[in-house]
């Protein structure tokens, strides 16, 4: 599948979201997608899947079976969680009593069979957003694009959502994603796009190590900011006293600079994530 | 395609968004028996009211799925398939509304005063009329797509333009839908609305096929 020439914008006026853009997807390809906000990676995803025309441009040959996860899934359609999976069963080609089968299935999966029967409007977010997961995998896409779709998910349906895309990678399957946790998907080889000013940059280095773990001991205020630093992904205490912080790799260097210019602070292990 | 007329029938019938256009257009026609109607008469007056009612309506339909929603089955089957489908579920509805809107001012008609109603001949009224509906329904669903997204994106702008343009249309002696109905009110014989027809049909295609194109564009 390639993208030729592909330029968007928002309005005459605007100015160009993506600009000249030419990429290739590989069948069966891991493709990451990075890049600061508003920065098009969204507009991008858009794009690649089919969900959005561009201005100038074409996309060849496009897989027939595709889906997609939006960054926020919508609580405002009169459906039930399963209705709403068998008419996007149905749409994505399943016939007969095979979109109800695997909606059932696919929910159960993910940890909502209990939320099968309830209204898309009374369901929290995290599982609103479990809906919007199993819509793109009841279709066995080919192409599968997913917009931060980890984020609002509990920890068992997020270890189904990586275990999925790595089934759907092993069927052939291309899968592209945005997510801010550079470790997502980080054990899996995977191509990267970095989205900016835009163009788009594909990068085959770095793909084998992702990020780095630093944990450290003696920070006043604990893990507090630590988050706002750029490339950082999950902040967490595992003990008191105890901070670990995960770094996207191009920015380990610049957060240890940080982290060490504070005296009290001792960094007690930095480890490679793969 | 029959897998997105279901799925856009459903989040019409089941989000009741629907109930608006359709109370508005069946007061429409309930205040048109007020005014005592005659055959053909009547039947032109459903033919002009589905030109605001059926083109509410089918801003309703294109406008009623959140774009996080689109996108997903936009994605799955490609968007100008998913708003072709969105069009023909408008077109659909809008068809039984005018059916159910034209057995209605029928049933309510009575003959002109003085005229006996064996010597009226219904058989062309009836024809005559239906053809006049069915230019008000092509009409009404035409500018009711273009004035909805993606071509009107903002809701004020697509709403004032629908009304604007619903009362233009039904003015202007040059519109397809003035013609048709003063064609189906004439006192004399009615005649089969041709070139009315032929128009309506042109400028739903023209605007059906500029919505369906614009589909998925960035907006």
């Amino acid at each position: 599948m390639r993208l030729h020439r592909i330029a968007v914008r928002y309005g005459r006026r605007d100015p160009w979201v993506l600009r000249d853009v030419s990429l290739e997807l590989h069948q069966g390809q891991l493709l990451r997608a990075t890049g600061g906000n508003g920065g098009g990676k969204s507009t991008l995803l858009r794009v690649v899947v089919g969900a959005c025309e561009p201005n100038r441009g074409a996309v060849h040959e496009r897989p027939a079976r595709r889906a997609y996860v939006p960054e926020r899934f919508p609580a405002a359609l009169p459906f039930t969680s399963h209705d709403y999976l068998c008419h996007l069963g149905r749409v994505h080609g399943l016939h007969g009593a095979e979109p109800a089968r695997r909606a059932t299935a696919m929910l159960e999966r993910l940890g909502a069979a209990a939320f099968a029967g309830t209204p898309l409007a009374e369901l929290s977010k995290g599982t609103c957003q479990k809906v919007a997961v199993a819509q793109a995998l009841v279709g066995d896409p080919e192409l599968l694009v997913l917009d931060e779709a980890w984020t609002g998910l509990d920890q068992d349906a997020r270890a189904v959502l990586d275990q999925a895309v790595a089934e759907r990678l092993e069927q052939g399957c291309t899968v592209l994603f945005v997510d801010h946790d550079p470790t997502r998907l980080a054990a899996l080889p995977a191509l990267r796009w970095h989205v900016g000013d835009g163009t788009v940059r594909a990068d085959e280095a770095g793909s084998g190590t992702a990020a780095v773990v630093i944990t450290l001991t003696g920070r006043l205020g604990g893990a507090k900011g630590l988050a706002e630093l750029p490339g950082v992904g999950a902040v967490g205490e595992p003990a008191p006293d105890t901070v670990r912080v995960t770094v996207g790799i191009r920015y380990s260097d610049d957060v240890l600079r940080t982290l060490l210019a504070d005296s009290t602070v001792h960094v007690e292990q930095v480890e490679a994530v793969r | 395609m029959s897998a997105l007329i279901r799925y856009q029938l459903a989040l019409l019938l089941r989000s009741q968004r629907w109930l608006p256009p359709v109370l508005f257009f069946a007061l429409l026609i309930v205040a048109g028996v007020f005014g005592g109607q005659q055959y053909g008469d009547s039947l032109g007056w459903c033919a002009g009211m589905l030109v605001p009612g059926a083109g509410w309506l089918t801003r309703t339909v294109l406008s009623g799925e959140p774009a996080a929603a689109r996108a997903c089955a936009s994605a799955a089957a490609g968007p100008r398939r998913v708003q072709g489908a969105a069009l023909g579920v408008a077109l659909g509805v809008g068809a039984v509304l005018a059916v159910v809107a034209g057995v209605f001012e029928w049933t309510m008609s009575s003959p002109p005063p003085g005229v006996p109603l064996s010597t009226l001949p219904l058989g062309a009224i009836a024809r005559d009329g239906g053809a006049g509906i069915v230019v008000g329904l092509f009409v009404g669903v035409a500018l009711g797509a273009v004035c909805a997204p993606p071509v009107l994106g903002r809701p004020a702008t697509g709403v004032l333009v629908l009304a604007a343009a619903s009362i233009v249309l039904l003015v202007a002696p040059w519109s397809p839908i003035n013609a048709a109905i003063r064609g189906a009110a004439s006192p004399g014989p009615t005649v089969f609305p041709w070139w009315e027809l032929a128009a309506a049909l042109l400028l739903l295609f023209l605007c059906g096929g500029a919505v369906v194109r614009s589909a998925g564009r960035a907006a």
